[in-house]
């Protein structure tokens, strides 16, 4: 008894080494992502867009992602300030697979840092003046603004093998923004990507997958 | 694990999604800043007993104060702002009239905050009453703090 335990622990530990030394091919497959809930977010909040992503799979380890989108952004403040903003967004960036399951990580944990960049235009109407000691009441609108952004985000998530190819994940994200060139007239309120013009803001997003046959 | 993992977080997204902070957090006032300096002691000064109103208003910006610089709002509507300073020395009362001429640009701060109208000053003139002079360090007004004209008594 004493003999067998020492060499079934020498067994299981030749068999961990083994598995350690088995070399993953640098190409994994590309997975394409679509946002869930941009699309339908103008339900519960002021803005709405599509939004598209697809990132290689190298080495079950590192994951380059490109991503490119549109929103449409319409408010009106509690003062009746109006701001209607429309434009396209992309980002680059890479995740890190913090762990994953699967032979081609269908399951998987990541961390990243992305990229995001907007060239875009607003519109604001019905401008109501901070009042002053001559108690300025004036209304104005400033149109066809145009600005520039990029910012930086921090992601971390996960996905979620469902079936097949068919993969569903969510992604928190801390956006800040890097550079904005203002308009000719005002701070942009709203950046298509980025959202409202905060920083830091914090972002969740929800995307279904699939991964491509090749 | 990994099945459970993502359920908490995509109703996340959409608390995320319908909620974003607001509130207005910026410095709103712009006021053009000038400072009294005296020709003869070579310094800063402060004036006793001043009291200021703009022309054309019936309210006061300082009411019988010890200053050392007057912040005074310009009138986004016009070109032209004048305002009166007096100032009690010895028991007389002496008045100036202070006239800014410049250029307005409204400027958007944000959804929560609104408008407000940035100023480049193009002239500063005094009747020489109580100063002599005035002298523009920094003819951008906009919201925040700084040294824009120098009153020289």
């Amino acid at each position: 008894m004493c003999l067998v335990l020492p060499t079934t622990i020498s067994v299981s530990a030749a068999e961990k080494k083994k598995e350690e030394v088995v070399k993953v091919p640098l190409y994994q497959g590309i997975q394409i992502g679509f946002d869930l809930v941009s699309p339908a977010s103008y339900l519960i909040s002021d803005s709405y867009g599509v939004d598209i992503k697809a990132d290689i799979n190298l080495w079950n380890k590192y994951f380059p992602t490109v991503e490119l989108g549109y929103a449409d952004f319409d408010k009106t403040s509690e003062d009746g300030i109006n701001c209607t903003s429309s434009g396209q967004y992309f980002k680059v960036g890479i995740n890190k697979a913090l762990s994953y399951r699967g032979n081609k990580a269908e399951d998987l944990f990541f961390a990243g840092i992305h990229y995001g960049f907007s060239s875009f235009s607003y519109n604001l109407d019905n401008l109501v003046y901070y009042p002053n000691y001559w108690g300025y009441d004036n209304i104005t609108s400033f149109q066809d603004q145009e600005a520039t952004t990029g910012w930086i985000e921090l992601v971390a998530g996960v996905r979620i093998q469902i079936i097949g190819p068919i993969s569903l994940g969510w992604t928190a994200q801390y956006k800040s923004t890097l550079h904005v060139s203002d308009g000719r007239n005002s701070i942009p309120a709203y950046i298509p990507g980025y959202g409202e013009n905060f920083k830091p803001k914090l972002g969740m997003a929800f995307h279904l997958y699939y991964r491509l046959p090749f | 694990m990994y099945r459970r993992i993502w359920v908490l977080p995509a109703l996340a997204t959409l608390l995320l999604t319908s909620c974003n902070s607001g509130g207005c957090y910026d410095n709103m006032d712009v006021k053009v800043y000038c400072s009294f300096y005296s020709q003869t002691l070579q310094k800063a000064v402060q004036i006793d007993s001043v009291t200021v109103w703009g022309v054309g208003s019936d309210s006061l910006i300082y009411d019988n104060e010890t200053l050392s610089e007057l912040a005074l709002e310009l009138n986004p509507k016009v070109q032209e702002t004048k305002y009166v300073v007096q100032a009690i020395a010895g028991g007389d009362l002496y008045a100036d009239t202070l006239t800014l001429k410049y250029t307005n640009q409204p400027w958007f701060q944000s959804m929560e905050c609104g408008c407000m109208v940035f100023s480049t000053l193009e002239t500063f003139w005094t009747t020489g009453i109580i100063f002599k002079s005035a002298t523009i360090l920094n003819p951008k007004v906009i919201n925040q703090k700084t040294e824009h004209v120098v009153l020289n008594l």
